[in-house]
């Protein structure tokens, strides 16, 4: 590996400032010019909205900060998808991260096999929305025909109404965390090709200074991953946060509008579901544009509680960020 | 890109780049003569959007627009069959976007808040206005008016019917229910109870009525003698909590404790409750709501299904559904055309040829032809004692109040709530909401 | 984690480990192994059954009319099969033209995706620029907003410039990268290691050769990657070409999908048909795709 020599970096550095910064430019202004076009628009006018009264068709009047006030003070349904999204995402989360992890690992060394295994479990991951509505209603459906049911009934269990149950309705939100271990195949692709990045000179390298199993897998393979850890868990959380299909599949009973949307009392309310039925059902626009700046700042605020825990925590996650 | 300069060129990734940038602010710089004015002399195309049914009855309905093409030659129609959901949220995108269909086909459970918000033209502008309802029965054509303006036409209206399957009828030895005159509430749940198999373990097999989309409850309400709301287009007031509505929503709890209807959460749930025709046709209920738009579907593939009226209380029968028909949008570029083919659709041959593989006509003449058009022919009498006691479902532009009223009714269902309760709840919830 | 331990394609590197290894140890260390792999393999077997569950019902409701699709109790195997589901989504629905339409537009953004994307990562992770860090943030920022709050002005704002009915919306910002990839470049980028590209860019290399002959190459692992979410984001795609386009010969998968679920007479057993139908390019060419991951060079390799 050819490298650069301790004492000619900093020179080089200095020397390449300048047009460093503008080249940098250079290679974002895609993305800036992109940016600029199709987003900044749009977003303010986003934010505008959420500072009127207002439907999908019009504004009708300027009233500053009141729809947030609300949201944040006076609307029990959201207090209470508020508390679904916080379980709901850890929860989620957890999964994405942690059993796309573990498959990533069981799956990283070479055996006969192995792409079966990985195109399998991708499988599902490969669906259209309305497909994953239609297929993960029928695993929580209930009744006997419920596929969830029909396996539990293996170990006697009777059927369990998932998700219209009014005796629990925490059930259905369990079915809506649950569908995830279905789509553990995306962060387990991620953290594979995180994997196949690791020089294979480290572990030899620790394997000659005698690691153990474990020391080896906190001191080589954890820090050279972490970039792709943090990747995997901010999007993870951002896509949590943001759950919509599923949700509302699961709480219409399908056909022309029956039932809550929400599920019952609220139990399968999430951030999105809310702010289209809001927005788009309930005709109020000014709204729904607030909802969607709390959820932005929850998430921003999440988001940036990873990357300071990343800068600190790991050896080489964001060490480039100056 | 400065550094595809100074290299060779052989290659050079900064080609690619630029090749594609270019061709971006090409295709950009190409867009603004993309929408050229169309030409007023040839045949001005106008859009259309509808939502989907079947592939054969997309087929038909587009068979129908092909008459009108044929009869305006200087029309042609751009139609879009949507699936129900993606439709709606086209319609609401492309009218809030200001790029609507120049004909919106509309249903009435969606409109209020169209009209309130003035997004179509006002057609008593168009010219010919009145003679083009003439013709037509008053009371779908008020569905779609909206503070003395006429925001839309009727084309059809549906009204439900209770279907039943014939071969459970049999099985279970229930004489076949007239066709023509509606039984009594009583007598109707006599019957339905019979309808309602439990098997060995007391679980049950078979529920006698599937009542969704039937809106049994209202009807009930009304039919005791009281009222939901103090008027159900652009209600102010929920009127319900009297001794009459009380005892329209303790009729329909009754549904639940005789075990008639499935209970409200499996009614959400199970899978043979989803959707009304298919539990019907599958033998999971005997009876649940059927409607002319099933018609053509039930004759070619279902033999077994018949109908009757839904049951009355007292002398009177009372439905509530809604109409469909067609908006004009207030941004078209072409509302004298899409007025003629509003005009078109009103008059009775095309009623005609519409009734025949969709809703019931709005035309009084035409509806007066139906028993000698319509498929399945038995079918005619039943929606000829029916079509008269149509009336207009909820339209309001608050619109969680149908979808907050139905929560407390499900409640109800569930046995949650007396009807005394509910009646509470349902004026308490509502008037909160109405008065804000 | 034992697997952790092993390195990732043991032939490619050299043993490091000291000659003097006996043979017993060897023995010693090929039984485990073999333990390991059965272990590793059951586990895996386990789950895949458990997620693989839906699929085999889906199958199984493909190939019923509407009364076996509801029959209670219910039959995993449908007796007779109805084969005729598949041919009428195919050729009454027309599915291989919608398949055909979003397949065209997934490919584009698969192409496009990974040149931009690539492009603007480099920029993030290889140059100090004032405000860097802060428009990073901006980038992942605009994935927080949900997009359902912004698609009127947008719509409204393609209605000015005149791409209503073009397919210039649904083509043209993937010019600019997309934020899920710039993301996902840029943390791969990180990770490899920078003496590399200095020194090709001290050699004479322009930063331009460098991303496209340094950064690029070795980067292959991430790049299929990036091109499988790029063309499932496309291929799922459902409201843009719903809003943006209009007519049948325009129509996508996803929208397709949708007209077996009409209230007013659905029909369920074509439904799962059509699902299934619409899993076969996707994992197809997944499994076509992913022997070109393993086939991603290891840096330590790349001098």
């Amino acid at each position: 590996m050819s490298m650069v020599s301790a004492e000619q970096r900093p020179r080089l550095k200095r020397r390449w400032w300048r047009r460093e910064g503008v080249q940098g430019y250079l290679y974002i202004s895609p993305w800036l010019l992109g940016f600029l076009m199709f987003g900044v628009a749009p977003l303010i006018a986003a934010f505008m909205t959420s500072l009127s009264k207002a439907n999908v068709f019009r504004t009708i009047r300027f009233v500053g900060t009141d729809n947030y006030s609300k949201i944040l003070t006076d609307d029990p349904v959201f207090a209470t998808i508020a508390g679904n999204m916080l379980i709901y995402v850890i929860g989620s989360t957890i999964i994405s991260i942690g059993l796309g992890l573990i498959l990533a690992l069981l799956l990283f060394k070479d055996f006969r096999g192995n792409h079966v295994f990985r195109t399998l479990i991708y499988v599902p991951s490969l669906l259209v929305g309305i497909a994953t509505a239609y297929l993960f209603k029928q695993v929580f459906r209930g009744g006997e025909v419920g596929l969830a049911n029909m396996f539990l009934s293996l170990f006697g269990t009777e059927p369990v109404n998932w998700l219209g149950n009014s005796e629990k309705p925490w059930l259905a939100l369990v079915a809506l965390i649950l569908v995830n271990v279905w789509f553990a195949g995306g962060t387990m692709l991620i953290f594979l090709a995180g994997l196949k990045g690791i020089p294979a000179s480290y572990f030899e390298a620790a394997r000659v200074d005698g690691a153990g199993p474990w020391q080896m897998f906190r001191k080589v393979t954890l820090p050279l991953l972490s970039p792709v850890i943090v990747f995997n868990t901010v999007m993870a959380l951002i896509g949590h946060i943001q759950v919509f299909e599923t949700p509302l599949a699961f709480a219409n009973s399908g056909g022309v509008a029956t039932g809550n949307p929400l599920g019952y009392e609220n139990s399968l309310g999430t951030f999105v579901t809310y702010l289209y039925v809001k927005g788009f059902v309930y005709q109020d626009m000014g709204y729904a544009s607030a909802l969607a700046f709390i959820m932005f700042a929850a998430t921003l605020v999440l988001t940036g509680l990873v990357l300071w825990l990343a800068r600190r925590f790991t050896a080489y996650g964001d060490a480039d960020q100056n | 890109m400065e550094h595809a300069r100074s290299r060779k060129s052989r290659r050079r990734p900064g080609v690619v780049l630029s090749a594609l940038l270019l061709a971006a602010s090409l295709v950009t710089a190409a867009c603004g003569t993309a929408d050229e004015p169309e030409a007023e002399s040839g045949p001005v195309t106008i859009s259309w959007g509808w939502w989907s049914n079947t592939p054969e009855k997309d087929a038909l309905y587009r068979k129908w627009l092909d008459g009108f093409e044929a009869a305006n030659p200087n029309i042609k129609i751009k139609s879009e069959f949507l699936p129900w959901d993606a439709y709606w949220d086209k319609v609401k995108t492309t009218t809030a976007g200001g790029n609507a269909y120049d004909v919106v086909g509309l249903c009435s459970c969606f409109a209020a808040s169209y009209f309130d918000n003035e997004v179509f033209a006002d057609l008593k502008k168009m010219d010919g206005y009145s003679g083009a309802i003439a013709g037509a029965q008053p009371g779908p054509v008020g569905v779609f008016g909206w503070k003395d303006k006429q925001y839309a036409m009727p084309v059809g209206i549906s009204v439900p019917l209770v279907g039943y399957n014939k071969d459970l009828f049999k099985a279970a030895g229930v004489a076949t229910p007239d066709p023509a005159v509606p039984m009594t509430f009583d007598a109707f749940k006599e019957m339905a109870k019979k309808l309602t198999k439990v098997n060995g373990s007391g679980k049950v097999t078979q529920y006698a009525l599937h009542p969704g989309s039937l809106n049994f409850w209202e009807s009930l309400i009304a039919m005791r003698g009281g009222s939901l709301y103090d008027s159900f287009v652009s209600p102010t007031k929920v009127t319900v909590n009297s001794p009459q509505g009380i005892a329209g929503l303790a009729d329909y709890a009754s549904l639940f404790t005789d075990k008639i209807v499935p209970p409200i959460d499996e009614q959400r749930e199970n899978q043979w409750l989803n959707g009304d025709l298919d539990s019907l046709r599958t033998g999971k209920v005997a009876m649940a709501r059927v409607g002319p738009w099933n018609f053509a579907d039930i004759a070619a593939k279902s033999p077994n299904i018949g109908v009757f009226p839904l049951p009355k209380v007292g002398d009177s029968l009372a439905l509530y559904s809604g109409a469909n028909g067609y908006a004009i949008s207030a941004e078209s570029e072409h509302p004298k055309q899409a007025w003629e083919f509003l005009k078109w659709m009103l008059k009775t041959e095309n009623q005609v040829e519409f009734a025949k593989f969709s809703d019931v006509p709005v035309d009084v003449e035409a509806l007066k032809k139906l028993p000698d058009f319509i498929t399945p022919k038995d079918f005619a009498p039943t929606l000829l004692a029916s079509v008269p006691a149509f009336r207009p479902g909820l339209l309001t532009v608050k619109e969680e109040l149908g979808k907050d009223v139905g929560l407390i009714i499900d409640d109800l269902g569930r046995g949650k709530l007396t009807p005394e309760q509910a009646a509470g709840e349902i004026e308490k919830k509502g008037n909160a909401l109405l008065s804000q | 984690m034992q697997d952790v331990l092993d390195k990732p394609r043991s032939g490619d590197v050299p043993p490091a480990a000291p000659a003097a290894r006996t043979a017993t140890v060897r023995r010693r260390r090929n039984s485990r192994a073999r333990w390991e792999l059965t272990a590793r393999i059951a586990a895996l077997s386990l789950f895949c059954l458990l997620l693989l569950f839906p699929f085999v019902w889906l199958v199984s409701q493909s190939l019923k009319d509407t009364n076996q699709y509801f029959a209670t109790p219910f039959e995993w195997i449908p007796s007779p099969f109805r084969w005729e589901n598949f041919t009428d989504v195919i050729f009454k629905y027309e599915f291989l033209h919608y398949i055909g339409n979003s397949l065209w537009l997934a490919v584009y953004a698969v192409v496009v995706n990974i040149l931009s994307s690539s492009f603007v990562a480099y920029g993030f992770s290889r140059f100090r620029f004032p405000g860097r860090n802060a428009l990073f943030m901006v980038v992942l920022a605009t994935m927080m907003l949900p997009g359902q709050v912004m698609t009127i002005s947008l719509y409204r704002f393609y209605r000015e410039i005149g791409w209503i009915d073009t397919f210039y919306p649904l083509l043209i910002p993937k010019l600019f990268g997309a934020a899920f990839e710039i993301f996902l470049f840029r943390q791969f980028f990180l990770s490899l290691p920078r003496e590399v590209d200095e020194a090709a860019r001290i050699d004479g290399c322009g930063t331009l050769r460098t991303w496209w002959h340094i950064i690029l190459p070795q980067s292959k692992p991430v790049i299929i990657v990036v091109a499988v979410f790029t063309f499932l984001g496309s291929w799922r795609e459902l409201f843009g070409p719903l809003i943006y386009l209009t007519g049948e010969e325009n129509r996508t998968l996803p929208l397709g999908l949708l007209y077996f679920t009409s209230p007013f007479g659905s029909s369920l057993p074509m439904l799962m048909a059509a699902i299934v139908i619409s899993l076969i390019p996707p994992v197809v060419l997944y499994a076509l795709g992913q022997k070109y991951i393993d086939k991603g060079v290891a840096i330590a390799e790349i001098k």
